[in-house]
């Protein structure tokens, strides 16, 4: 999700193409330790940019050519435009947000409250009997809320 | 019989001013019955910040007429703090229903549609888990 547009949209488009690469997890670790870092250490934007993508992505062993050119093609940039949409339709309007099993979190908050969540969530898809590789399409795909839905909605 | 009828009149108004003073001395007991502060010197505290006292001098009257003299000159004040007051009130709740239309149902599962995602391979862990974490973030 692109919340600061000025400053990562690059950043985002290159992690399609890393992906594209089969190196998105390797990209996005190197780009918080070597740009996010730097950036939120010396309020640099210019560590955000293009110059360190590039030199991050060489770093994780991508073909930079063919990364620019994912990056500036249109799948990626149709692709992160499609992302936001997709969380738009569930209000999400900063980060970070996180979704456990299509439970809203919002915000930052301490491990601890995450391993209730998670563990909650796994005991409720142990009892359900679906298999892993299809439980996030049957049950929450097939039987979550395609939009938003507020708690003055349900009366809350 | 006539100047009798009037002295007795006279008497009755003479009996009704009198009690009318008993009511400003029954008045003024009530003030001096009134709890006293604490004096500085029996809570070892710093004395009060004001020291300042009504007054409690004059007749009924006199003092009815300054409670009123006073009441007019703070109504102005009075009002303010009432229409901030209920200012508030009404920002509280719209805050309250901006709140409960805007915050999430706790009890709402999300259907966010991660198959594109997982195509292109922006994705960690293996697809059998049973727990899926969608985060939304942003790299600054």
């Amino acid at each position: 999700m692109v919340v600061h547009p000025q400053y990562v949209t690059d950043a985002h488009n290159a992690g399609c193409a890393a992906a594209k690469q089969g190196k998105f997890v390797e990209f996005k670790k190197a780009f918080w330790d070597k740009a996010f870092g730097p950036y939120a250490a010396q309020h640099d934007p210019s560590k955000l940019g293009v110059e360190n993508i590039m030199a991050i992505a060489k770093d994780v062993g991508l073909d930079t050519t063919k990364l620019k050119a994912d990056m500036d093609g249109p799948d990626c940039k149709a692709y992160v435009q499609a992302d936001m949409a997709e969380l738009a339709k569930f209000h999400v309007n900063s980060t970070p947000t996180f979704f456990i099993n299509g439970k809203h979190l919002n915000g930052a908050m301490p491990k601890e409250g995450f391993k209730q969540v998670i563990d909650q969530q796994l005991k409720v898809a142990e009892a359900s009997g679906t298999p892993g590789a299809s439980y996030y399409e049957k049950e929450i795909m097939g039987k979550g809320s395609k939009q938003f839905r507020s708690k003055a909605d349900t009366g809350k | 019989m006539k100047r009798l009828g009037s002295a007795a009149l006279v008497s009755l108004l003479s009996a009704l001013s009198l009690i009318a003073c008993e009511n400003a001395s029954r008045l003024d007991s009530s003030v001096k019955n009134l709890p006293k502060e604490p004096t500085a010197a029996a809570t070892n505290d710093k004395p009060a910040a004001s020291s300042f006292k009504g007054d409690h001098s004059g007749s009924v009257e006199d003092r009815v007429a300054r409670l009123e003299a006073n009441y007019d000159r703070y109504a102005e004040a009075l009002d303010f703090l009432g229409k901030v007051y209920d200012q508030q009130k009404a920002q509280q709740k719209a805050q309250a229903d901006r709140a409960q239309r805007e915050d999430p149902d706790p009890d709402a599962v999300f259907a966010v549609d991660v198959a594109p995602d997982v195509k292109l391979g922006e994705v960690e862990g293996p697809n059998s888990a049973l727990v899926t974490i969608v985060e939304a973030w942003d790299f600054a």
